[in-house]
């Protein structure tokens, strides 16, 4: 390279530096934040492979190479629990995420402002709700003897009353019912935040060639919120080894019986630490679902990339 | 390079600031500061009102040890997790009550000290309290890393607690009943009178029956059990093998078919007192013990009466132990007020029930009861819900809803029943982790249907047995046997 | 005006079914907090009690003169949180959105691997209560976890990427606008949904949180939001009602087990439920500056 062309690539340089310089700055208080609190403490992972000791401390403790990570696998039902977090999150993103993408165009459509007000503050309710709440809301719905499907609904239409916690068939529905109604309202408003954020100036062009909804919806609003669809689905693909705890085990009322369509990787985590559990084994689990779902991210963002490269997250 | 250099330094640096510090002792200050945790199920004392409590304990202990107490006292739901958390770090703790299942994840993971020296020099007082054979019971793997306390050790199995009223209406007689065939007899009579009634339910929400039936002792875990209440010899057997088990599931698969039993049964949310006091059930499996039904008259508001149709047994008794953590700064205080704890009234007095006056007041048979205006949802403070806890529940006073002579009675009927030859014996879990969450997953799936009758257990009995052994049960067995002979080695008992 | 289509009627009748899927439970939550208890545990949670009873909301104002305290807790501890939150969430959103930004891929990953790694409960809580000390102190409810989520981050990220019209960020910078102008006077001026939107979700993240409650006040519970407050109410009622009796206690005798749970959760939720229309109309009026500017 010749020194003038060094000279004047310098510069140039400096420029961008000083340019960018305050954009490094704004982030700065956000990246020391995300530093400290996840970060430093992902140190602390290394216990998934040890036998921790108190008294020797995280990094004193001896060595224990996977063996926290055993009972993960030595359960026969580990192709169950994998099988159902998978399935079950599968449906929740596509059933979710088609729903709440509906209720959010149809929300801004609703010509009458108060009127979509009010639907947004009703169907935002249910997320404030706490899973142990919600457990008894749905036993009144389900209780064999007290329910009101059992009581009301089944013996109207004359029929035997059931025995809902016992028998698992039902539930995968069931699941699905309680998780759109906790969850479709509060994620619309995400998707109702991009559709609201849409330049009218298309729409109005749209009118002015004379397109009907569904071809605005389709061709417009759809593909203009798209990025935040695959944005949203990405990061719930991160978290395709997880569930939630309260859904799956409060919802069922730990419900031994309904084990086949309810046990996930994380009530049988729980359930299996509970009684003779150690941090290391507890860190084993999540150290597990953390790298699958790593994976599993980065292939999603790699097929995005294809599709959409502005969307992809890297 | 050099930016990952400094980035690995500094991460480096703040971990071992974050987790190789301990916290400055208060070295400068004359008194010890004990910290002392343990969970109530009731309401949890206000902070202002647990600093009285606090001063009137170091006034209590003032001229006969060097320090002062601090207490931690947390919900029973969240205490483990809270423990969990103190102990693998480095905050103080110099005393800690522990239920059963944080000792062996707390003795593997090294964070109890070793007590036997420290109870020679300055637990004379515990060791008269408890006795040989119950001190016996805090020994695990060995050593003595836990003091077990003296309260209630027998369990009177098989205990049904009935609605009085409805007894007289159908000519039941509770003490003419000693066994299955007239206990299903006069629940079959109340169920044809009463058919809209649950007949009878477990005690606690999320129990089955079995345990409140048990005719074997269950060595920690039900995974490996002594038959015959552990009177035989010391020869572990698979428990869902038995005939005992088997004959136990029959009873509860006929008095399902019969109707007693409700179909919400596997996943209630309601204690049995809860739900006699609601009106809807008329019987209830539990425990007995004195003062039991006093007690569930009180919660029940009905008078009520009860039948005992197995006989008593009493195993390890390790329920709540008490323990010095590794974190531990003034061991040898604590220890000081751990003797205090189980020897002086005053203390487990002031700790259970608060302040004499403000929290309660003494009657004049000896008894106590709330003052004037005050009552369980207002009173100051109070863990009275767990006085057994406290080491030596004996020395206490006696509540006024019991009778006067409850510990006298309670002591008498310690020495009643049977008692397991394999009495003191603890099970250490961590060799077998990995089977035991297999195991408990696959009987998790059949425990509450199985055992309430819901399910035939001619077909099911098989298929959970079969998936058990498949899941490790059998190692989990052996390991046990194993130390157990250990341990019959070691105590002579045979 | 237009007049009212096929399709109109339509998007309200959709609406309108998704609402009541959405109402019937939550008629059912306040019903069974003004059911007489014993008729509640007899009969099951129902639409028609046969007896009413306001037993429950009495049992809570009785026993909760922690109430009012810990409302007042929830509340600063919100603000202030969602405060710090959205100020740290969008500057850092920006940044990592600004094209050519030397080093943003790598900045993006450095957010997002947060959302798929962490060390667990212990370690946190050991850097926070060993190096920060922020046990039993208003931190412990304000930092651990709740501060910056790498999941709004890469919301509002998206948001600034694909409806930020880059002609208007360019025009910015050409009139002679520094990066830190074009952020604050044309970016955050634009963005006003998805700040509300994430103002809304942080909003509810702190007041909903328990857990740094439960871990980091052990001892100063005089620091207790309500959602501790309830939370702490209901296990304790929950053990109380599940469990045989144990040792000589009388502590449930007269709680409306059954009842009050539900009426502790109607408390919990109606302040969100009274304010959230104001913070909608805020966000309401957000939107229509976006769009308009946009």
């Amino acid at each position: 390279m010749s020194a003038k062309e060094t000279a004047a690539v310098q510069p140039r340089k400096k420029v961008h530096l000083k340019k960018y310089l305050p954009i490094y700055l704004i982030a700065l208080p956000g990246l020391i934040y995300l530093f400290i609190n996840n970060y430093i403490p992902m140190a602390g992972l290394v216990v998934a492979f040890k036998n921790f000791s108190a008294k020797r401390g995280i990094w004193g403790s001896k060595w224990a190479g996977f063996k926290n990570f055993k009972y993960l696998f030595s359960t026969s039902d580990a192709f169950v629990i994998t099988r159902n977090t998978l399935l079950y999150n599968v449906m929740f993103i596509v059933i979710g995420t088609t729903l709440a993408v509906m209720v959010a165009i149809f929300l801004a459509d609703i010509k009458s402002r108060i009127r979509s007000q009010f639907f947004q503050s009703i169907i935002l309710l249910p997320f404030l709700v706490s899973w142990v709440i919600i457990s008894y809301l749905v036993f009144g719905f389900f209780s064999a003897e007290t329910g009101f499907v059992n009581n009301t609904i089944r013996q109207g239409m004359g029929l035997a009353p059931l025995s809902w916690y016992n028998e698992p068939k039902y539930w995968p529905l069931i699941i699905l019912a309680v998780y759109l109604w906790h969850q479709v309202g509060y994620t619309s408003i995400v998707y109702y935040a991009s559709v609201v954020g849409i330049d009218n100036g298309y729409y109005e062009a749209a009118d002015l060639e004379g397109a009907t909804h569904w071809q605005k919806i389709w061709h417009i609003t759809l593909p203009l919120i798209r990025p935040t669809i695959i944005t949203m689905v990405l990061l719930a693909v991160g978290k395709i080894f997880y569930s939630d705890f309260g859904l799956f085990y409060q919802v069922p009322m730990n419900s031994g019986a309904l084990f086949r369509t309810t046990g996930v990787i994380d009530t049988y985590v729980y359930k299996g630490l509970m009684e003779q559990g150690n941090i290391g084994m507890s860190a084993a689990a999540g150290l597990y679902q953390s790298c699958v779902g790593f994976v599993v991210v980065l292939l999603a963002n790699l097929a995005v990339r294809k599709i959409d490269k502005d969307s992809a997250f890297f | 390079m050099k930016l990952k250099k400094a980035v690995a330094l500094s991460l480096a640096a703040i971990m071992t600031m974050s987790l190789g510090s301990a916290i400055p002792a208060s070295a400068d200050e004359e008194k010890a500061h004990l910290i002392m945790s343990f969970r109530t199920s009731g309401a949890v004392p206000s902070e202002e009102n647990i600093k009285k409590v606090e001063q009137k304990l170091d006034e209590l202990i003032a001229d006969r040890i060097n320090a002062e107490i601090e207490l931690i006292i947390l919900q029973s739901s969240s205490y483990k997790d809270q423990m969990t958390l103190m102990l693998s770090g480095y905050e103080q703790l110099d005393i800690m009550g522990a239920p059963a299942s944080l000792i062996p994840s707390a003795v593997s993971g090294e964070q109890l000290r070793d007590l036997g020296d420290l109870l020679d020099e300055y637990g004379q007082g515990i060791r008269e309290a408890l006795g040989e054979e119950l001190l016996n019971c805090g020994i695990f793997d060995g050593t003595q890393y836990c003091l077990p306390v003296n309260c209630d050790t027998t369990l009177g199995l098989g205990y049904y607690i009935m609605r009085k009223d409805i007894c007289e209406k159908y000519d039941i007689d509770p003490d003419a009943i000693t066994n299955y065939e007239e206990l299903t007899e006069a629940f079959q009579k109340v169920h044809d009178g009463e058919p809209e009634m649950t007949v009878v339910a477990p005690g606690s929400a999320g129990y089955s029956f079995m345990q409140f039936s048990c005719t074997w002792d269950k060595l920690g875990n039900y995974f490996g059990v002594l038959d015959h209440w552990g009177q035989d010899d010391l020869t572990v057997v698979d428990l869902f093998e038995t005939q005992s088990y088997r004959d136990y599931l029959d009873v509860m698969r006929d008095w399902y078919k019969r109707g007693f039993i409700s179909a919400d049964v596997t996943n209630a949310t309601d204690s049995g007192s809860v739900q006699i006091k609601a009106g809807n059930l008329f019987a209830m499996a539990n425990s007995n013990k004195p003062g039991m039904l006093a007690q569930e008259q009180m919660n029940t508001g009905i008078e009520l009466v009860g039948a005992q149709v197995l006989p008593s047994i009493s195993w390890t008794a390790n329920n709540w132990q008490w323990c010095i953590p590794e974190n531990a700064e003034h061991p040898e205080e604590a220890m000081q007020f751990l003797n205090l704890l189980y020897t002086d009234p005053d203390v487990i007095n002031t700790i259970v029930y608060g302040l004499e006056g403000e929290d309660y007041v003494i009657h004049e048979d000896g008894r106590i009861g709330y003052p004037e205006g005050v009552d369980a949802s207002n009173v100051g403070y109070s863990v009275a819900s767990m006085l057994w806890s406290f080491g030596n529940e004996f020395n206490a006073y006696v509540w006024e809803t019991n009778e006067p002579d409850v510990w006298e009675q309670t002591i008498a009927w310690n020495e009643t029943g049977y008692r397991s030859k394999a009495f003191g014996f603890v099970f250490d879990p961590s060799p077998v982790q990995n089977e035991i969450a297999a195991v408990q997953n696959v009987y998790d799936q059949y425990r509450m249907s199985l055992e309430c009758g819901l399910v035939d257990p001619e077909t099911t009995l098989p298929e959970m047995v079969e998936k058990m052994k498949a899941a490790g049960l059998d190692t989990i067995i052996e390991e046990k046997q194993a130390q157990l002979d250990a341990w019959a080695e070691v105590t002579g008992a045979a | 005006m237009r007049k009212t289509s096929g399709y109109d009627i339509l998007i309200n009748t959709v609406m309108t079914v998704i609402v009541i899927f959405c109402v019937i439970p939550l008629a059912l939550l306040l019903i069974s907090s003004l059911t007489d208890n014993s008729t509640l545990i007899r009969n099951g949670y129902t639409f028609f009690p046969e007896a009413w009873s306001l037993d429950a909301y009495r049992y809570l104002v009785n026993s909760g003169s922690k109430i009012i305290r810990s409302y007042g807790m929830s509340f600063l501890v919100t603000g202030l949180g969602t405060g710090l939150s959205i100020l740290f969430t969008t500057t850092l959103a920006y940044a990592i959105s600004v094209p050519g930004l030397p080093g943003r891929k790598f900045l993006t990953f450095f957010v997002f691997f947060t959302m798929l790694f962490n060390g667990g409960l212990v370690p946190t809580y050991l850097m926070y209560t060993g190096t920060f000390h922020i046990k039993d102190t208003l931190m412990g409810l304000l930092l651990p976890n709740l501060l910056v989520r790498a999941y709004y981050v890469m919301m509002m990220r998206s948001y600034f990427i694909n409806s930020l019209p880059q002609e208007v960020i360019e025009a910015a910078r050409i009139d002679g606008a520094s990066e830190f102008q074009t952020f604050t006077k044309v970016a955050i001026p634009m963005s006003k949904p998805i700040i509300a939107t994430v103002i809304l979700f942080t909003m509810i993240m702190y007041w909903n949180d328990w857990q740094n409650g439960l871990y980091y006040l052990s001892r100063k519970t005089s620091l207790y939001t309500i959602q501790n407050l309830l939370n702490r109410m209901i296990q304790e009622i929950q053990f109380l009602s599940s469990n045989a009796v144990v040792g000589q206690s009388n502590a449930a005798q007269g709680i409306p087990s059954g009842t009050v749970r539900m009426a502790i959760a109607v408390i919990g939720i109606l302040p969100i439920a009274v304010i959230y229309p104001f913070v909608q109309k805020n966000f309401a009026k957000g939107i229509t500056m976006g769009a308009v500017k946009g």
